[in-house]
């Protein structure tokens, strides 16, 4: 721990803290400082500032610096939200108390700025409402009857419930609900359940993960980014597709970093199309083609796009030639010849298929230099004898060098029973069903205009390099999977997968362990997941977390089938974001025990049986690793009341359980830290020395992206072969593993929004307006933060975004209270009139929404249902492949809410005042 | 010919009645709205607020049927206690029996009695008794062996094997590869759970056995 001589007048003599620390000596920073030092600036502060959001404030509890000790200043990183590399801070001590966290100016991304998330930790750390001791509810589940207990009480009742149910019915049983990433620790929550059951029902499907798992089906698998990330970085581009308005709006705390980003894109003059409904001044303002989308139509736009860059011959025919499925020929099915888009066009053909000892794993191509079928050798092959890795290890290679494989025409081969068939390339397959998408037919249905929709289009594919950055938009959709491949397919065939000299953010630290090791489930175990059955790729292991489609967990609970898991443990807030949030909630109160582990009093938890007081991150001793980089995050104050660290509940539990292998042999999560920071070849307490960053600032490795990078064993992939992690070793335009599955094994079609204007009109008549949600709030996290005076006083209630013209039809002024329904019911938001909505549109500000001043009780514990906009949501309409629900694109009508706001809501300054951080006892 | 409104339950929305002498089962869309319009009074509101709370406690369902069964002869509260404590479904329950008898005294479907003056005795109350009667393990067995056709006779076969304690991983091994269990898909715990939850299967000693509810569809 270093220490800051103090001066007179409060000021330090540490060169590098200048920006408003001189004021740290406060128990907590004023309200002015806070918005200082959390980068809410001018323009941020003035959208927000209003009657219905007054800037006017909460009283300043500033309290004198007299008499009170020296102020030590930790280096650690701000966990306020769970941003993959976390904002480097400053954590201000005084007497064992923080007094203030602000950005450290060392951290080279966010240059000593902090959120306004960040500089509020400590409203957080000494909030009133945080949970304080372990409780079992007394009264009926909802009521709000509780009884404090004993940490031992508490985990000995919890692992014989767990234990009890995994004996009687089995391990599948038992479910986790994961939920907003509270700090990191919505990873407890994996780990914990993907340890003892296949059952996870967490966020990361709607929020990136699932394009994870999509990506398996192209072969580009990029550590839970969004397969679109295998572009070049920002630095590195020309230009920046923007997808979605979460890359510069307010996703995590870490903005700041993209907001320079964005500065960049000015200042380089790089070239930026921005695909968003609306126009968002952060990014829209900038864009050199702003393209106003339909909601939910995002897969005809790139088809049209990809229509125009192939009729245009902008695309990379070596790379499709040589490294991907694209010239693999398809047996076209003689019985049905017309199938459409969607549609399984048939097999690929192979060696085995034309010779009577042809191999399954050789897979044919046209050779347009010899004129005749040559094939390209997928085999596996057995695996080496030992002591050699275990490692799978292909063949791959052509059968003749040079090769020129045809990507275009019809083909007729015969067959070793001696029919003749005909034969298509994949990619004549791919565009014969993307030649009718002209930019006309994708302007129809995207209601962006046709030239510009070609003028991106040219744009994207001839600057180089390129590159796509995605928000979670695109897992909102019921042709998410689509939406996925067609990003995947438009950044591979136009270079940008394969720009040689640009960086890329894996393959991550070498030699820091996982802090726990998932467990290995058997592939029976995997397909008792719940809905394995209708989505077969959930039925194996997920390569970057174990998750549930959220319809088939509202089906099982609710009907039974395929079983009714007995029991759930709830963290971080866990499932406020499942669609359709008043199935859901029955749908967890359908569980016999449920525990939660959290730091307030959640919707989740106050239906629990068992709640456990999880503590801050200025509470712990931890590591955070990320962007290649590891960083020490320092205990800045004693946990308060009886909480607990997640890591440490979690090694308690396991431990109970008796988990060999994950938690033990730790007692204590400072073992567990100790032991994964071995790597770094420091100890704990020499990387604080050091710091607190490993490596050191002047080693940072930057990952060079080369040619290959994506390919086996150049990349991340260790048998050392070249091409790609799938089973033909290509980029699969055509998707061998979507076909085995039983989908369309080049699915890129078009589906309409399944309540639409086109796909509904009588419904629309009913629900005129098309909705769209997720925009985020730069104050709240998910559905962090509630509970927080100075942000809630910020942004006391969810906004919606409207046309003006659209609310004057409607009778609705700015900041009125307004009702959102769909068929599903009705929440309340503030109406917040822009010209930057479409007039047939309206945007949800901030989802998950609860209110912690309201009581719990059994119908609406918390106010979950006044205002979560995730009420509204359709469960059960999902996309085919990967469960994703609509959360953006679905119909609803708005009118004014005359009886104001959720009753019980507080909107004013002072009523958050009891929330306030009370002053130390004695001072 | 009257009808007699004798119960609501929420799960399902049925309305249980008597129509003169025969008891009728209904579907409804609104049990709330069906209290307001067709309920004969305060009996049965009182009903749903007890339906009520045992649909929402699903872990003591088939424990308070049994309270209100028991309590159907004024008992002691020592008596109540050691009963409720013998029921298999509270070797692992995290609330105890004062708890549970509290919930249901608040939605009167228990009472306390004074007998001979001085000592003190719970009994179930009329509205307690009426929904004890929905609740009966036989016949939400029989109604379980009616929802379903397809699945009648895997119950009857568990319940034909578990008359001697099987092990979880017997009842999977004996249901394995029914071609029943494929569309939808079920595993063998969605019969054992379903016959647990209506009281003709329970957890004694890690194995599963038939009740003497269970018994009886077996003839």
């Amino acid at each position: 721990m270093r220490t800051i001589p103090k001066e007179d007048n409060g000021k330090t003599s540490d060169p590098r803290i200048t920006k408003g620390a001189t004021e740290m000596e406060n128990f907590t920073i004023t309200r002015r400082d806070f918005l200082k030092a959390s980068a809410v600036t001018g323009a941020v502060a003035a959208l927000y500032s209003s009657d219905m959001f007054p800037l006017k404030g909460l009283a300043e509890a500033k309290e004198s610096a007299a008499g009170v000790g020296e102020v030590k200043v930790l280096k650690s990183v701000c966990r306020s939200c769970h941003g993959r590399q976390g904002c480097w801070a400053l954590v201000h001590v005084r007497d064992g108390r923080v007094v203030k966290v602000e950005g450290d100016p060392e951290c080279h991304y966010s240059l000593g700025t902090l959120c306004a998330m960040g500089a509020a930790s400590l409203q957080i750390l000494y909030n009133p409402m945080r949970l304080k001791y372990p409780m079992k509810r007394v009264g009926a589940r909802g009521e709000g009857k509780w009884q404090r207990i004993s940490w031992d009480e508490a985990i000995d009742t919890i692992s014989k419930k767990w234990l009890d149910i995994r004996e009687k019915y089995g391990p599948e049983f038992t479910v986790g609900i994961g939920g907003t990433g509270r700090p990191n620790d919505s990873s407890w929550a994996n780990m914990f359940t993907t340890n003892l059951t296949p059952n996870f029902l967490d966020a990361g499907i709607v929020c990136y993960c699932c394009c994870t798992w999509v990506a398996e089906t192209i072969g580009v698998v990029t550590r839970g980014q969004a397969v679109t990330f295998a572009g070049p970085s920002v630095d590195d581009s020309k230009l920046i597709m923007s997808v979605g308005s979460t890359n510069l709006g307010y996703g995590t705390g870490e903005a700041t970093v993209k907001a320079m980003y964005w500065d960049g894109i000015i200042k380089e003059n790089k070239k930026l199309i921005d695909v968003d409904p609306n126009f968002e001044r952060n990014e829209a303002s900038k864009a050199d083609i702003f393209l106003p989308i339909r909601p939910g139509t995002d897969s005809a736009l790139y088809l049209g796009m990809l229509n125009v860059i192939i009729a245009e011959d902008l695309y990379d025919k070596e790379f499709l030639r040589e490294w991907t499925t694209g010239p693999f020929l398809v047996r076209i099915d003689p019985t049905k010849p017309l199938l459409g888009a969607g549609e399984d066009p048939g097999p690929l053909l192979t060696e085995a298929d034309i010779k009577p000892d042809g191999k399954p794993t050789r897979y044919m191509v046209w050779d347009e230099v010899t004129k005749s079928l040559k094939y390209w050798d997928a085999t596996l092959m057995p695996p080496p004898p030992p002591p050699a890795p275990p490692s799978p290890t292909y063949v791959l290679k052509w059968e003749v060098s040079p090769i020129k494989p045809a990507l275009f025409g019809t083909y007729k081969v015969k067959l070793k029973d001696g029919r003749e068939v005909e034969c298509k390339p994949a990619w004549q397959i791919l565009w014969d069903r993307v030649k009718e998408w002209t930019p006309v037919k994708a302007s129809e249905i995207t209601w962006i205009r046709a030239d510009k929709i070609h003028e991106a289009a040219k744009l994207y594919a001839t600057t180089k390099p390129a590159t796509i950055l995605t928000g979670v938009a695109i897992d909102h959709h019921i042709s998410h999977t689509q939406t996925c491949r067609l990003l995947s397919i438009l950044n591979a065939i136009t270079g940008n997968l394969e720009y040689e000299r640009l960086s890329a953010s894996v393959p991550g630290l070498k030699g820091i362990p996982a802090l726990f090791p998932r467990a290995e489930f058997t592939p029976e175990m995997h397909k008792k997941r719940i809905g394995a059955a209708k989505y077969p790729m959930f039925a194996k292991k997920m390569f970057f977390s174990e998750m549930l489609a959220p319809d088939a967990f509202i089906e099982a609970m609710l009907i039974g089938k395929p079983y009714k898991p007995k029991a759930i443990s709830a963290w971080t807030g866990g499932g406020l974001w499942v669609p359709n949030q008043k199935e859901a909630f029955k749908a967890y109160k359908e569980a016999e025990f449920i525990f939660s582990v959290d730091q307030f009093m959640t919707p989740i938890a106050a239906i629990s049986d068992i709640v456990l007081p999880a503590n801050t991150w200025l509470e712990k001793d931890d590591v955070k690793s990320g962007e290649n980089i590891l960083k020490v995050c320092q205990k800045a104050a004693e946990p308060l009341w009886e909480s607990k660290s997640d890591g440490q509940i979690l090694i308690d539990l396991s431990r109970a359980l008796g988990l060999a292998g994950i938690a033990l042999p730790f007692k204590t999560y400072a073992e567990a830290v100790a032991e994964r920071i071995k790597g770094t070849g420091y100890t704990w307490e020499e990387l604080q020395k050091k710091d607190h960053v490993y490596p050191p600032p002047s080693e940072y490795p930057v990952a060079r992206h080369k040619l290959g990078h994506w390919r086996r064993g150049v990349g991340i992939y260790a048998d050392r072969q070249p091409g790609f992690p799938t089973p033909t070793g290509k980029l699969e335009i055509y998707s061998v593993k979507l076909k085995e599955w039983g989908y369309d094994p080049i699915y890129l079609h078009y589906v309409e929004p399944p309540e639409s204007p086109y796909s509904t009109p009588k419904l629309a008549k009913e629900y005129p307006l098309i909705l769209t949600t997720g925009k985020r709030s730069p104050f709240l996290f998910h559905s962090q933060h509630r509970e927080v005076p100075w942000l809630r006083e910020l942004f006391p209630a969810p906004l919606l975004d409207i046309n003006p013209e659209t609310a004057d039809k409607l009778g609705i002024k700015d900041k009125d209270w307004v009702w959102i329904e769909t068929p599903r019911g009705r929440v309340r938001h503030v109406a917040h009139l822009t010209n930057g909505t479409h007039p047939r549109v309206v945007q949800a500000y901030q989802h998950n929404w609860y209110y912690p001043e309201k009581p719990e009780t059994p119908e609406n514990p918390k106010g979950v249902f006044d205002s979560n906009i995730n009420v509204l949501m359709d469960h059960v309409r999902t996309d085919p492949v990967s469960g994703n629900s609509v959360h953006r694109g679905l119909l609803c009508k708005v009118y004014k809410a005359v009886e104001g706001a959720p009753e019980g809501v507080w909107t004013k300054p002072e009523q958050f005042k009891p929330w306030l951080p009370q002053p130390p006892t004695g001072s | 010919m009257g009808t007699k409104v004798i119960g609501l339950n929420l799960k399902d929305n049925t309305m249980h009645v008597y129509r003169g002498e025969q008891r009728v089962v209904k579907q409804v869309e609104d049990p709330v709205e069906v209290i307001k319009t067709e309920a004969s009074g305060e009996g049965a509101y009182a009903e749903k607020k007890i339906l009520d709370l045992i649909s929402s406690e699903p872990a003591y369902r088939l424990v308070l049927y049994k309270i209100l069964e028991f309590c159907e002869t004024p008992r002691s509260a020592t008596e109540v206690g050691q009963e409720v404590r013998s029921f298999p479904e509270m070797k692992t329950a995290i609330h105890s029996p004062v708890i549970l008898l509290g919930w249901l005294e608040e939605v009167g479907s228990i009472e306390r009695i004074v007998v001979d003056k001085e000592e003190e005795r719970w009994q179930t109350t009329e509205a307690g008794k009426k929904v004890a009667e929905l609740e009966a393990p036989a016949k939400r067995l029989l109604e379980l062996l009616a929802q379903e056709p397809v699945y009648h006779d895997i119950y009857i076969q568990v319940l034909q094997f578990c008359q001697s304690p099987r092990a979880r991983t017997e009842i999977e091994s004996l249901l394995e590869g029914n071609p029943v269990m494929e569309q939808p898909k079920v595993f063998p715990t969605f019969f054992i759970q379903r016959l647990e939850d209506v009281g003709a299967l329970e957890w004694v000693d890690k194995h599963w056995w038939t009740t003497e509810a269970g018994k009886g569809v077996l003839g």
